[in-house]
């Protein structure tokens, strides 16, 4: 995906001003920075829910995880999956086939048939976290997908997004505000500031995600980057 | 003792359906009771009869082929101006909900619409209809304004994240209409249809009496009432609210039927 020449203000403050960005196909990155300084707006752009100028070249179609599940209420688990991608997979036998693997990639495959009411928080999240996986998509978009969770929880669901990402490759586009969050999952961390959006940093991530440790040195040195691009955001 | 009550709230809780039906007796008892009351204390039968002269005039009425033709008339025009107001608030308001440019233009006009006195509309409406046309033309004018602000208010609180993956999923427009949009404001759309459907009634028979539209409930109450027949006008009071609780009932067994379904 490529981002070039991106326009976006709202009223007169300038959101982004000709910002260009890359990314490269099947990998993952945490965009990272303080609130408000243009990630929402710039994974709008992306998933086309915002206007602006300039150009975004996609080879596929998005799926997006929102922090909220976006669930159907009305409709089971397996329902809700279907409303949503249905219209993607012309052959309804390979649509169950995906179904079922990404459900049970999410340990949730017993409770195909459970109405949302009778989700905890966490099941919905993973819900919705397997929707992103089922669309047969290019590009996955996270926003705060694993915002408000416990530390517990957001654990396992990181697992599961490694184990559905190894399943089904997307060139993943994350925003969050949790470092290690982003230094577990990423591939590459790019760090906004200032306003109209700069990239403050970009750091690759080079490290295999199984082996990485809070104790590494590519961990310390990504970490001390990012707060030191945080605490000059607006300068 | 304590156990006593303990043993009636479990038998309550255990018979629901006893509940359902005590309370609302009890209701009904109390507002007999009161109405017995006071008709003993002003003991003029011309100025408020007692229940039990109401509702032989009201069982006398059932009996009469002319009665039958009033309450169908009353009712047909009824249902027809409420289902006029709820077609044309169905589409008003999802095009408010949607275009914006729309929301603002007829925003200024439900308000008006809204804090019109009711009766200046009727009397306007006398002036340039027919007396079986005004009433409906007055019920819709009531009915569509408070039809069209529940239906934009619930198809505004569809879940915004709801709405947005169907988007970025691309979910085909058809499918977002039956599955997203429908079930998520049918909820309220009852809620509006089942306080607007005996509104609508109420209006109707007012209009009826100030238009005098021939065999209508409203003319028939108008003649009890220069007649000072106080009894008769109790009992097709009493045909109105058995109306208005029909009306009601039909709604929710509607809404029930069709929240199983969904």
């Amino acid at each position: 995906m490529k981002i070039t020449g991106l326009n976006k203000s709202y009223g007169d403050i300038k959101i982004f001003e000709n910002f260009s960005i890359e990314f490269e196909e099947n990998k993952t990155t945490a965009v990272m920075g303080a609130s408000g300084i243009g990630k929402s707006t710039l994974l709008n752009a992306v998933m086309e829910l915002t206007p602006y100028e300039g150009t975004i070249v996609k080879s596929g179609k998005v799926a997006a995880v929102f922090s909220e599940p976006a669930l159907l209420k009305n409709l089971s688990v397996r329902k809700n999956l279907e409303y949503a991608v249905g219209h993607a997979y012309p052959d309804k036998t390979e649509l169950k086939r995906k179904t079922e693997s990404v459900l049970k990639a999410v340990e949730l495959y017993d409770r195909r048939d459970a109405l949302p009411k009778e989700l905890s928080t966490g099941m919905a999240q993973r819900v919705s976290l397997a929707r992103g996986f089922l669309l047969p998509s290019k590009y996955l978009v996270m926003d705060e997908a694993f915002r408000g969770l416990d530390t517990a929880l957001k654990s396992r669901l990181k697992r599961y997004f490694l184990e559905l990402a190894a399943l089904e490759p997307r060139t993943v586009l994350m925003i969050t505000h949790d470092l290690d969050e982003a230094l577990s999952l990423a591939d590459r961390l790019v760090v906004l500031d200032s306003r109209p959006a700069r990239i403050a940093s970009d750091i690759p991530l080079l490290t295999p995600k199984e082996s990485r440790s809070p104790a590494s040195e590519e961990y310390s040195r990504a970490a001390a980057e990012y707060m030191r691009c945080i605490e000059g955001a607006f300068n | 003792m304590s156990d006593k009550l303990k043993a009636v709230k479990t038998f309550f809780l255990k018979h629901r359906f006893i509940t359902n039906i005590v309370y609302p007796l009890i209701g009904v008892g109390v507002i007999l009771l009161v109405w017995y009351i006071a008709a003993r204390a002003v003991d003029i039968e011309m100025i408020l009869p007692s229940p039990a002269r109401s509702f032989e005039e009201f069982f006398a009425l059932l009996t009469d082929p002319d009665f039958w033709l009033a309450v169908g008339n009353t009712l047909g025009r009824t249902l027809f101006s409420f289902f006029l107001g709820f077609a044309v608030a169905a589409v008003t308001a999802s095009l408010s909900a949607f275009v914006k440019p729309v929301k603002r233009l007829l925003s200024p006009i439900i308000t008006v619409l809204r804090s019109v006195p009711t009766m200046s509309i009727i009397l306007i409406a006398i002036i340039a209809l027919r007396s079986d046309e005004s009433p409906v033309l007055v019920t819709f004018l009531i009915v569509y304004p408070l039809l069209h602000a529940s239906f934009e208010r619930a198809l505004e609180n569809v879940d915004p994240y709801t709405i947005n993956m169907s988007k970025v999923y691309g979910v085909p427009v058809y499918k977002r209409i039956f599955m997203l949009y429908i079930p998520s404001v049918l909820p309220d759309v009852f809620a509006a249809s089942k306080s607007n459907i005996s509104l609508a009634l109420k209006v109707m028979i007012a209009s009826e009496v100030l238009a005098q539209t021939f065999d209508s409930m409203g003319v028939n109450m108008q003649i009890a009432r220069i007649y000072l027949d106080t009894a008769l006008l109790m009992g097709w009071t009493i045909m109105a609210i058995v109306l208005s609780f029909l009306l009601e009932g039909v709604v929710a067994l509607i809404k029930r039927l069709t929240l199983r379904w969904l």
